[in-house]
């Protein structure tokens, strides 16, 4: 086995030199343009490389190595790009067999399943990677949230805290694409998932019954609102969100870099100053090829501490496009894309659910539709936003958890959150309010009186409690946004998978009464 | 300068084969589904039959019907190419000739399609979408596949269900037996005495015209145990035991046996709503059911004779009023016309105290389903004890001449 393994190690130790080989090769053939035939000799040469390539342009000239390193961003943020772009293709494939009518939509669903060559494989893919979209934007803002990474760096115009900001409107944004492509197929899921969506949207207080028509176009969910979902699906959403996702990317540029970068900075302070040296690979006089100015670094990063972004960077990227890709088309190889029976809406489903990541917010709306569906949303998008204005200790910036106070903060978090969110839940399941106080028929009441509620005070609670023992906003938002993170997952699954039929709760070992059929 | 990791440039070979070997995958799901196969047996059968036919017009690629009325798309032929082919009739399915040619002459393919008479996922290439048994698709292939699970031995043949989306309005439709069966069970029991059916009828059941419409979930199966609870398995348990099914039920039990109970299963199924179809599919009739003179004349006596009253108010349901030639289609109660002898033998009462006190099963009716008026039980009095005299007369009258009346 050991000797196998050398030899392995031997042969494709060749292969990496025949790698290199073919590599220099093509650097001098007229497909260098194409292929990849970047071994660059110096610093320099690699810096040109980026600037002198469109593609490679939103790359730095120099990244380092902690910043490249996975554990540290796992590239989330990447991998939400790659889905977003094959959302795009796949998506534009789809718009030219989809018809946005209500007598046609289900029908051109049905042939994009069966008679569109690969429109299976089309709408499989664009459905998972919606969904892991979804997944990912918010996987995306618990890293950057964990890992400090929303404070503003030490260089000039560093501002993270306004892209956390663009960040949250991209969440929001992405919410709102899928929500809206969620309607398009005009089946029963589709219409009725509609449906529970813009009822919870109805609640709020004297303007929710206009922003449902605003949303539908009307009264009823037919094809004033399917047009209304289908324009802003594919042509206004998308449209902010390549404007959105531009300036995410410019600002991480502008902010200096991940966050990380801020320690590798800290490092180099401490070390004795440098002599100028000729560092800076290009400028504004160096658009002339050759011409280079002499400038002290303004960054930080030599040989030691990073690598040039071509090819290490690219490469990585690549590697993580490639394996996105890989991972969607294995998986829509197996899991299909349901289409109900077409919409009907004289017949309701039992139970009628909003998409998966509505279905925490559903599940409080059982308790109150108001708190659920109208405050609990608005106080996580704004205390989400204000995060970086709240908490703005300047220190410990690129570190997961910031310190060990941290870690333990975050364990308390997520049991608390887990804790709370169980009891309430419980409560709710075991002694509905409205059973509890059968003879008060104030709706002020109820809106006043329940576990939702009971829920936001204990977070409230939380916040208050480790802020009094930390006297760190940092530490008790570690706190605060653990709850939350335990709680939207706890919450999700439970309106998931626990809700049956009449929204009842059923244990996951407890079968559903079944549903009946035609023969 | 540092050289990139080996493992990076690993991966990135590793990631890039399993793209590649992945895409082919898709390619191949792609462009190898199971019709293509299908096709290829289909023209080895043609070169097998007929020599002379040249393969090369033997249609290939995805097939289908567009029936633009009915607002059907059909591909089943894409596999079922020997549908119109004379010749196949021995071959087995899929490439066989359809089994019976008479019906496709008067109900070609161009103009009908295949899943409006057969059920079915038109849309659908692969076989088990196609024949509808996916679980969102509510008009599965009414083959004898479906029918083998309410009759294993003689399994019904459900597909008449769907010739009667049309032909509804038929008396009776050639080769469609249960149906035409069903239909005379209807005409015998009197269902339209409590139900609506196709624009008239009583007012005690619900109406029934649209019932095949209903969806699977609007109907009740906590009251009984059902192996597949399915709408049909709803109706038939409902005709053998209205009380059993829906617990309080007015709907007397009609002791209907297995098979009448399917057939009218069957029936009441294919009562949809056919307004999306056009009005020329639809039999040469008018769009009411036809009846003969006799039942016209029998049903006007009914409503106009001197026993209208127990028609108008429903009490021949279940009571016949011999004396006024009134047959109740159930015979739940005793004839009418001797209700004088029978409620002093049964209750000790004569018949006004019995209806303004009743007792019994007449308390519920009379409470909740049939509720007169002081004025009408009055009326009700006076015209048992008409037909109470004119049986006593006639009966008086046949003895006096020899022959006994009961």
């Amino acid at each position: 086995m050991v000797s196998w393994w050398l030899t392995f190690r031997k042969k494709s130790l060749v292969i990496t030199d025949w790698w290199y080989d073919m590599r220099s090769e093509l650097k001098h053939s007229p497909w260098r343009q194409l292929l990849w035939p970047w071994k660059p000799e110096s610093s320099r040469e690699a810096g040109s490389a980026v600037v002198q390539n469109f593609l490679l342009h939103w790359f730095p000239n120099r990244v380092s190595l902690k910043s490249l390193s996975f554990p540290y961003s796992m590239y989330l943020g990447t991998i939400t790009l790659t889905l977003f772009l094959v959302l795009t293709v796949t998506g534009i494939f789809l718009m030219f067999f989809y018809t946005p009518s209500v007598e046609r939509a289900y029908w051109s669903i049905k042939d994009i399943e069966f008679a569109v060559s690969f429109g299976w494989f089309l709408r499989r893919v664009h459905r998972l990677a919606a969904h892991m979209m979804v997944a990912m934007v918010f996987l995306h803002m618990f890293r950057v949230f964990y890992t400090n990474a929303y404070k503003d760096g030490t260089t000039v115009g560093s501002k993270r805290s306004y892209n956390w900001v663009i960040g949250i409107v991209l969440l929001v944004l992405t919410l709102l694409l899928s929500f809206t492509g969620y309607l398009l197929p005009w089946d029963q899921l589709a219409f009725w998932a509609i449906t529970v969506g813009t009822n919870i949207a109805s609640n709020v207080p004297l303007i929710g019954e206009e922003i449902r028509r605003f949303l539908l176009g009307g009264t009823i969910i037919g094809q004033n609102a399917l047009i209304r979902f289908y324009v802003l699906h594919v042509a206004f959403l998308p449209l902010a969100m390549f404007g959105l996702i531009a300036w995410h990317m410019w600002r991480i540029r502008k902010d200096g870099g991940l966050a990380v970068i801020e320690q590798v900075r800290e490092e180099t302070k401490k070390q004795p100053p440098q002599l100028p040296r000729k560092t800076k690979t290009y400028s504004v006089l160096g658009i002339a090829k050759g011409v280079t100015a002499q400038v002290i670094d303004p960054t930080v990063l030599n040989d030691e501490n990073s690598v040039p972004s071509s090819p290490n960077l690219t490469m990585r990227v690549l590697n993580v496009v490639l394996l996105t890709v890989l991972v969607l088309t294995v998986l829509a190889l197996f899991v299909h894309a349901p289409l109900e029976a077409p919409a009907n809406p004289e017949v309701t489903p039992n139970p009628a659910k909003a998409p998966w990541y509505f279905l925490g917010l559903q599940e409080l709306v059982g308790y109150s539709a108001f708190i659920g569906g109208v405050l609990i949303p608005f106080l996580v998008v704004v205390g989400l936003a204000m995060i970086p204005f709240i908490d703005r200790e300047q220190t410990h910036l690129g570190i997961w958890f910031t310190n060990s106070t941290g870690k333990r903060w975050t364990w308390i978090g997520l049991l608390w959150g887990f804790v709370t969110t169980v009891v309430c839940v419980a409560i709710g399941v075991m002694f509905p309010m409205r059973e509890v106080f059968a003879g008060i028929e104030s709706q002020l009441f109820f809106e006043l009186v329940n576990p939702a509620n009971l829920l936001i005070l204990s977070f409230l609670g939380l916040y208050y409690v480790s802020f009094i023992k930390t006297r760190s906003h940092r530490m008790a938002g570690i706190a605060l946004f653990s709850a939350f993170v335990i709680s939207f997952i706890l919450l999700t699954y439970i309106g998931t998978a626990l809700r049956g039929p009449n929204w009842m709760f059923y244990w996951p070992w407890e079968t559903w009464p079944i549903h009946p059929i035609s023969f | 300068m540092k050289r990139i990791s080996e493992k990076e440039l690993y991966l990135l070979l590793a990631a890039g084969a399993l793209v590649f070997f992945a895409s082919m995958a898709v390619i191949f799901a792609d462009t190898s589904p199971e019709w293509k196969d299908y096709q290829a047996e289909f023209k080895d059968i043609i070169a097998e039959n007929f020599g002379s036919v040249d393969l090369a017009t033997v249609p290939s690629g995805i097939q289908q019907i567009w029936v633009k009325d009915l607002n059907r798309v059909d591909r089943c032929i894409t596999c079922h190419q020997g549908i119109v082919w004379k010749g196949l009739e021995r071959v087995e399915q899929p490439w066989t000739t359809h089994p019976k040619p008479e019906i496709l002459e008067t109900h070609p393919v161009e103009k009908y399609g295949c899943t409006i008479c057969h059920g079915g996922q038109g849309y659908a290439v692969t076989e088990y979408e196609a024949h509808g048994f996916e679980k969102d698709w509510g008009e599965p292939l009414l083959s004898e596949i479906i029918g083998s699970e309410y009759d294993p031995r003689n399994p019904p043949p459900l597909y008449e269900i769907r010739c009667n989306l049309c032909h509804r309005y038929e008396r009776s439709t050639p080769g469609a037996d249960y149906i035409n069966y069903a239909k005379s069970l209807v005409r015998k029991k009197g269902c339209k005495i409590c139900h609506v059916i196709n624009g008239n009828g009583g007012s005690l059941g619900p109406d029934l015209t649209r019932e095949g419409e209903k969806y699977p979930g609007s109907f009740d199966f906590s009251n009984f145990a059902v192996e597949i609870p399915s709408i049909f398995n709803w109706h038939f348990y409902h005709f053998k035991s209205p009380s059993s099914v829906v617990p309080n039920t007015i709907m007397p039990d009609m002791n209907f046996q297995t098979k009448d109970a399917i057939a009218l299963t069957m029936l009441v199924m294919s009562w949809k709503d056919h307004s999306s179809l056009p009005i020329d599919y639809f039999p040469g009739v008018e769009l009411k059911e036809v009846r003969t003179p006799e039942e016209i004349e029998y049903d006007r006596r009914l409503r106009e004779g001197d026993g209208a009253f127990f028609v108008e108010h429903s009490c021949f349901v279940c009571h016949s009023v011999k004396a006024f030639d009134i047959k109740s289609p159930t015979d739940k109660g005793p004839d009418l016309s001797f209700a004088p002898d029978d409620v002093r033998a049964r209750f000790n009462k004569t018949v006004e105290e019995f209806l303004f006190e009743p007792t019994g099963t007449m308390k519920i009716i009379l409470e909740s389903q049939i509720i007169l008026t002081d004025k009408q039980k009055w009326e009700a009095i006076e015209k048992i004890n008409k037909a109470y005299n004119i049986v006593k007369n006639k009966a008086d009258s046949l003895s006096t001449s020899g022959t006994s009346l009961r």
